[in-house]
């Protein structure tokens, strides 16, 4: 009789008889010891703007060598990725690519940071930390884009190899959640504050589903709560959907939604409001939170203006927040 | 000598017939989709050198994970 175990990776927390896998599909139960099945294996590397991730505070107009192997622990009906996400690591083409050829390609091809994206990396966990503590000696970022659905444990150990995360905050109520993405929210918001007061630069996304999550009564309590914990200075990117996966049914999110949450996020105090997918909405740039002075002017991610100044506002010296150079 | 009707029939049968292929195709893609996710790929009869071998023949080479503990008493 073959041991059972229980991955304690995300809350899911499986229990895997002998031959089973986790609901992620890449954490498997061989032989009583539980193995991955991503490691080195990626299914999606590309050379993106950082400002796809997004990440609009950290190193603008730098390329972020982007990978991503099959599978997710969770399961959003909106899912961009889900050909990746939703699938096991047999149905994917894969590449054979070791946490050294990682970095040398990032290196190779100018990039200053290596991202950990497209699918979820909490279920590449082993692939991802290798990875970035070979990343990190070679004076690369590494950057976690993340739903955040992950035990505090490993994420405690994971925080000092990365430098900044974009968390995906999809919603504000666990119902959403739960009906949306078949997670909990608790997690998600501790996941965030443990980045957070860890020192990893965090940035967040809303994806703004029609009929879902679209209302001021679910966005106004999204900002506070960000205020309120995090502070005003962390940037908040709405996203607009684009009908996708198992919610083809929807609309694309209309504009007048992207600027009613755009304001929202303003009125309520946060200073970096963001609004993504959506090419020359005034959302797209950067201003100073004090005189209110263009820093950072982007047409969906491309840089066309950068007047920071060391990291600050060259009008009146404010200090913007975030990664401007590697140290 | 009136085809009409004989027609009709035979295009209505038609029709069904393709509609009740895509439902079946729809429904079978559902359901695939609900196994895939709540049975994962039980293969507890299976000894372990036939996963090993299926999943090296899928190019995949399983690596040690970090964060899990053995159960003594099995799954609950």
């Amino acid at each position: 009789m073959k041991a059972a175990v229980e991955c304690r990776l995300c809350p899911r927390r499986c229990r895997l008889e002998h031959g089973q896998r986790g609901d992620c599909r890449v954490r498997m139960n061989i032989d009583g010891e539980l193995k991955t099945l991503v490691y080195g294996n990626p299914c999606a590397v590309h050379v993106d703007p950082i400002e796809k991730k997004p990440l609009f505070h950290v190193l603008p107009g730098t390329g972020a060598f982007s990978l991503a192997t099959a599978g997710c622990n969770l399961h959003c009906k909106f899912c961009q990725n889900w050909q990746i996400s939703q699938r096991p690591p047999e149905e994917t083409r894969n590449t054979t690519l070791p946490p050294e050829a990682v970095v040398s390609e990032a290196l190779r091809t100018g990039c200053r940071s290596v991202a950990y994206t497209y699918s979820d990396p909490v279920i590449f966990y082993e692939y991802m930390t290798d990875t970035s503590r070979l990343a990190k000696e070679h004076r690369l970022l590494n950057l976690m884009i993340t739903a955040g659905y992950i035990e505090k444990e490993p994420l405690i150990d994971l925080c000092p190899l990365i430098h900044a995360a974009n968390v995906d905050l999809k919603g504000i109520t666990e119902d959403y959640y739960r009906r949306m993405c078949d997670g909990t929210l608790a997690t998600v918001l501790d996941a965030i504050r443990v980045m957070h007061d860890r020192g990893v630069w965090v940035e967040l996304t809303n994806l703004l589903v029609p009929t879902w999550n679209d209302r001021p009564e679910d966005i106004r309590p999204l900002c506070r709560w960000i205020r309120d914990h995090l502070g005003p200075d962390v940037p908040l990117h709405f996203s607009r959907f684009w009908p996708m996966f198992q919610l083809k049914n929807l609309p694309p999110t209309p504009r007048r939604t992207l600027d009613l949450a755009y304001t929202i996020g303003r009125e309520e105090g946060l200073h970096y409001v963001y609004v993504g997918n959506f090419p020359g909405h005034p959302g797209n740039n950067t201003h100073c939170p004090k005189d209110g002075r263009l820093l950072i002017r982007r047409y969906g991610l491309a840089i066309l203006e950068n007047h920071l100044k060391d990291g600050a506002c060259p009008s009146c010296g404010t200090p913007v927040p975030g990664i401007w150079r590697i140290e | 000598m009136n085809p009409g009707p004989r027609r009709r029939e035979r295009v209505f049968t038609g029709l069904l017939l393709t509609g009740l292929f895509l439902f079946a195709g729809a429904l079978t893609e559902n359901v695939r989709q609900l196994l895939e996710r709540t049975t994962p790929d039980t293969e507890q009869e299976d000894n372990s050198g036939r996963v090993l071998e299926r999943l090296h023949a899928a190019g995949i080479s399983p690596h040690e994970a970090r964060y899990w503990r053995r159960l003594e008493g099995g799954p609950s």
